[in-house]
C-alpha cells in the first residue's frame, strides 16, 4: 500500500513537472517582451472563402517588423517585383505603377500589446489607410520564440496567415 | 587667502564635476548609439533647384523609424488622412487612390551605419514601397542635438530636388 502510495505520488509529481515543462515547449507567446526584435517575412498566404490559398505579394514576397522595446513596431512587406518607376519621381508615376505599388505593398506602423495569445496593433498610420487609427487583432497561430505565424482579416479580403522568423 | 583659495577652486571643482557629466555624455556619446530608438518623423521638406520649399507630405504628416541595436531599420512616413478606398480591398483601388498612396507615402526598410568622422548615416534599403530605391546606398548628412535628428536627402523620391527631414526621439 504504502509502495502504491509513492508510486503515486512519484506519478502526480512527474505530472506535475510535465505541467511545468510543457507550456515552456510550447512557448506561446504571453508578453510583448516576448515579440521584441527585428523579424524577416517568411510567408503571406491569403485563404479564399472557397478555401484556395495564394501567396498575398507573389512567390518573391520580402517584408521585416520591428517591435521595439518601447512597445512600438513599424513594419513594410511587399513584393520584391515591384516595377521601378520609369519618371524616377514618386510624384508621376502612371496609373499602372500606382496601381502595382498599392496592390504589391503594404506597411504600418504603430504601438503593440499582447494579451491571450493575441497581438494588437494599434496602427497609427499606415499605406493601407483603412486601417490607419484601428485596433488590428493578430491571433497567434504558432509561437517557437524564433518563428512566428499570426492570423490577418487581410486587406485583400478573406484571411491572412503571416509567418516571421526572428533575425539573428 | 591661501585658504580661500583651496575653497574657490574646491568649488569651481565640485560645480565641475556637477555641471559636466549630463552635458559631456550627450556630446561625445557616439552617433551610433545616439540613433538606437525609435522616432517620429517631424519635419519633411524638398527643397527644389529654385530654392523653393515644399512640404513633403503636406501639413499633415506621420510617420515612424526604428533604428534597431542590431543595425537594421523600418521607415514609414505620409500623409495623415490618406483616403480610405471605397472597394475596401487593397487589390481593387482606383487610379486615383492608387495615387494618393503612393504619393503619400514612403516606406523603406534594411541596415544602417554610421560614420562617426564625417558624420553620416548611410542607409542599406533593402526594400522601398519607391522600388527606385530598392537596393540603394543612401548616404545622409546627420546631426543629432539631444532628442532632435537632422538629415538631408541628396536625391528626393519625390522629385528635383534635396530632402531636408527631422525626426524627434519617442516618448
Amino acid at each position: 500500500m504504502k509502495r502504491r502510495d509513492t508510486l503515486a505520488t512519484t506519478a502526480v509529481t512527474l505530472l506535475a513537472l510535465a505541467g511545468v515543462v510543457l507550456p515552456a515547449g510550447t512557448a506561446a507567446a504571453q508578453t510583448a517582451r516576448d515579440l521584441v526584435g527585428t523579424w524577416m517575412n517568411v510567408s503571406n498566404i491569403n485563404i479564399r472563402a472557397d478555401g484556395s490559398r495564394v501567396d498575398t505579394f507573389g512567390s518573391n514576397s520580402k517584408g521585416m517588423i520591428v517591435f521595439g522595446n518601447d512597445g512600438r513596431y513599424s513594419t513594410i512587406t511587399l513584393s520584391a517585383n515591384l516595377p521601378k518607376f520609369a519618371s524616377g519621381n514618386r510624384n508621376t508615376g502612371t496609373a499602372e505603377e500606382n496601381k502595382a505599388i498599392v496592390q504589391g505593398s503594404i506597411a504600418h506602423f504603430g504601438t503593440y500589446s499582447v494579451a491571450d495569445k493575441v497581438i494588437t496593433l494599434k496602427v497609427e498610420g499606415s499605406t493601407w489607410p483603412a486601417w490607419t487609427g484601428t485596433d488590428q487583432k493578430r491571433p497567434i497561430i504558432s509561437f517557437t520564440g524564433d518563428d512566428i505565424k499570426w492570423g490577418v482579416a487581410a486587406s485583400i479580403g478573406g484571411t491572412t496567415e503571416v509567418g516571421w522568423k526572428r533575425v539573428k | 587667502m591661501k585658504n580661500r583659495n583651496v575653497v574657490i577652486c574646491s568649488a569651481a571643482a565640485v560645480l565641475g564635476l556637477a555641471l559636466l557629466p549630463g552635458n559631456a555624455i550627450g556630446q561625445q556619446k557616439p552617433l551610433k548609439e545616439q540613433i538606437v530608438g525609435t522616432w517620429t518623423y517631424a519635419v519633411n521638406e524638398t527643397i527644389r533647384p529654385d530654392g523653393s520649399r515644399v512640404k513633403t507630405f503636406g501639413d499633415n504628416q506621420s510617420g515612424l523609424v526604428i533604428f534597431g541595436a542590431d543595425g537594421r531599420y523600418v521607415s514609414l512616413v505620409g500623409r495623415s488622412g490618406l483616403p480610405k478606398f471605397a472597394s475596401n480591398s487593397r487589390a481593387a483601388g482606383s487610379p486615383d487612390e492608387n495615387k494618393a498612396v503612393v504619393q503619400g507615402s514612403i516606406g523603406t526598410f534594411g541596415r544602417y551605419s554610421i560614420n562617426e568622422g564625417d558624420r553620416t548615416l548611410t542607409l542599406n534599403i533593402e526594400y522601398s514601397t519607391f522600388p527606385n530605391w530598392t537596393g540603394t546606398e543612401q548616404k545622409r548628412p546627420l546631426t543629432i542635438t539631444g532628442d532632435e535628428l537632422k538629415y538631408i536627402v541628396a536625391a528626393a523620391s519625390a522629385g528635383d530636388g534635396r530632402a531636408e527631414v527631422t525626426l524627434r526621439r519617442a516618448k
